[in-house]
């Protein structure tokens, strides 16, 4: 045998092994990934809000909200409850009376013009968790069908002997209530309006009511975001926290990538040079559209919201964030919230790394705001709302929020 | 294949190698990577293995013992079978180190093993040539056949 063909084919053979052994992007085989770089994970659902099958609003008319109903007198009130009203084909709005346990159902205009005219204007007690339990009973959430409380959410069982007591239980009383309608969510929309006294004159220039959007939890977030663009866009808008929803995973996209090139569609980037730059970047847009507004009006809750880490020991930082909001997508009442986060990656021990990132969802007492308003000392204070941390108490006792926690991954790779 | 198919009787198991990063998941994902890059290359680490033997048998029974009044017997073929062994190592560990890529210091000691593995495949496989080529007459060789069997 000639020794001068053994050599030559023992130094391909060896070279197509090195080339064989350091050409795959996923040359860490991770396990979440095939050789050339595809997902191989179930991407899983993500949320989006739906439109309701059905829409009924409901307005409390007790004592406590007299002064939104002054006859005659303009308020943020009777100005936003009518926009909103009105948006959805006027749909009737039915009036809790007899402490809640019976509606009467009015026409729009019937409502706007008795609600202009201090129809409402009363001495009657508010039994919120009556109230609750009658709108409950009617609700076919499970088929899409959604309800809206407007009230100032403040209990008030006047003339009760025990009200103290009742008080106390009131929590309970509504997390027994809520508990007993297993698959349904709530949104709790806070808005201002001045609020006049007997004589029209104005006794508190912000004072709160609310929005107790209820229903499935994809048709709550499509109503809640009508609402809320309704009244932010009169500088009405107080805050919002929610409970009962399934937010699944957020739906995403990349943007333009610096020092690494997207592999097709998939979350795979290759070609890091490291000569060129030690970072590298990619831009995640989330899509926020259909969560809680906090997460997209704060940059510091999305900041604590989302988590990232590299999986092989890469160091790794959220960079810059730039969140774009329109709540008239295509001129119409449609909102589109995305967060382009900046993701560096750079000192990588190995040819190739993953970024596993999740967004969670932030709990309803993260907001300042919100936790003066509800822990208003009394009745009478007109800047707060009495009893409103004792009801959202027994709300999330009943029903909380969910959302699919399994990381989502980004392999960054050397490779070329 | 997996490297533990033919490198398993030197090698550590794999839980048992991992279980030394589990307190650490940076480390464990580097350890798992480890792993399976290193059983990724084992079809090469046999080439390498049967490819030298092969070739230094070819050498040594070959151009080596055709030179005028070569003749060689046992000791000679002995000592060529451990610089077929010796390369094997040498050559395994330097592309082992070249193709398995990790910041784990465990790599080296991984290699280290495979290299001695290899090295005494290879003593096989320089053996099995050999008493092919000293029990096939069409085979010519000017060295002494020791390894023929019967006359």
């Amino acid at each position: 045998m000639k020794k001068s063909l053994s050599v030559p084919i023992v130094l391909i053979a060896i070279a197509m092994g090195l080339v064989s052994c350091s050409s795959p992007i996923n040359s860490i085989n991770d396990p979440h990934f095939d050789e050339s770089g595809v997902y191989l994970d179930s991407l899983g659902s993500t949320f989006h809000s739906a439109f309701p099958t059905s829409l009924d609003f409901y307005v409390e008319v007790s004592g406590s909200m007299n002064g939104f109903f002054r006859a005659n007198r303009p308020t943020a009130f009777k100005t936003d409850v009518w926009a909103i009203v009105s948006n959805f084909d006027n749909p009737g709005v039915s009036v809790l009376s007899n402490t809640g346990t019976q509606a009467t159902k009015f026409t729009g205009d019937q409502f706007r013009s008795r609600m202009n005219s201090g129809g409402f204007v009363s001495t009657a007690s508010t039994q919120v968790p009556a109230m609750l339990e009658t709108i409950l009973q009617s609700l076919d959430y499970e088929n899409g069908a959604v309800a809206v409380l407007i009230s100032d959410m403040k209990y008030s069982p006047v003339g009760s002997k025990a009200m103290s007591v009742l008080l106390q239980q009131y929590a309970t009383d509504i997390r027994n209530i809520v508990g007993r309608f297993p698959g349904s969510a709530y949104s709790i929309i806070g808005a201002y309006s001045e609020y006049l006294d007997a004589k029209g004159n104005i006794a508190c220039e912000k004072s709160p009511y609310y929005y107790v959007v209820i229903g499935k939890d994809v048709c709550v977030a499509e109503v809640r975001n009508c609402i809320t663009t309704i009244i932010s866009d009169k500088d009405n808008y107080l805050d919002n926290i929610e409970t009962g929803f399934d937010y699944k995973r957020p739906a995403y996209g990349f943007g333009v990538p610096d020092n690494i090139i997207q592999l097709d569609e998939e979350p795979t980037f290759y070609n890091y040079d490291v000569s060129y730059s030690d970072t590298c970047k990619v831009v995640l847009n989330l899509d926020l559209s259909d969560f809680r507004w906090l997460i997209a009006s704060d940059e510091d809750v999305l900041r604590e919201c989302l988590k990232v880490k590299a999986a092989y020991g890469s160091e790794i930082e959220v960079g810059k964030i730039n969140i774009s909001i329109n709540n008239h997508n295509q001129k119409k009442l449609e909102r589109l919230a995305v967060a382009s986060v900046e993701l560096k990656l750079w000192n990588m021990p190995m040819d190739a790394d993953v970024i596993e990132w999740t967004l969670d969802h932030p709990e309803y007492s993260v907001t300042d705001t919100f936790m003066q308003i509800q822990n208003a000392a009394a009745e009478a204070d007109l800047t707060g709302s009495f009893s409103l941390a004792n009801f959202i108490q027994g709300v999330f006792q009943a029903v909380q929020n969910h959302w699919n926690q399994e990381p989502n991954r980004i392999l960054i790779s050397k490779s070329n | 294949m997996k490297i533990v198919d033919i490198y398993g009787w030197g090698l550590p198991k794999q839980a048992d190698f991992l279980n030394h990063f589990k307190n650490n998941d940076t480390l464990y994902n580097q350890a798992r990577a480890l792993w399976s890059k290193l059983g990724s290359c084992t079809v090469w680490f046999i080439v390498i293995f049967v490819v030298i033997a092969l070739v230094f048998v070819i050498i040594y029974y070959g151009p080596y013992n055709n030179k005028p009044g070569r003749h060689y017997k046992v000791k000679h073929w002995l000592i060529w079978m451990l610089i077929t062994a010796a390369v094997t190592f040498v050559i395994t560990m330097v592309l082992g180190l070249v193709m398995v890529k990790s910041p784990l210091s465990a790599r080296i000691c991984l290699i280290l093993r495979v290299s001695g593995i290899n090295f005494f495949y290879s003593i096989g496989v320089y053996f099995i040539a050999a008493l092919l080529v000293c029990n096939m007459p069409f085979l010519k060789t000017n060295a002494y056949r020791f390894l023929k069997i019967g006359k």
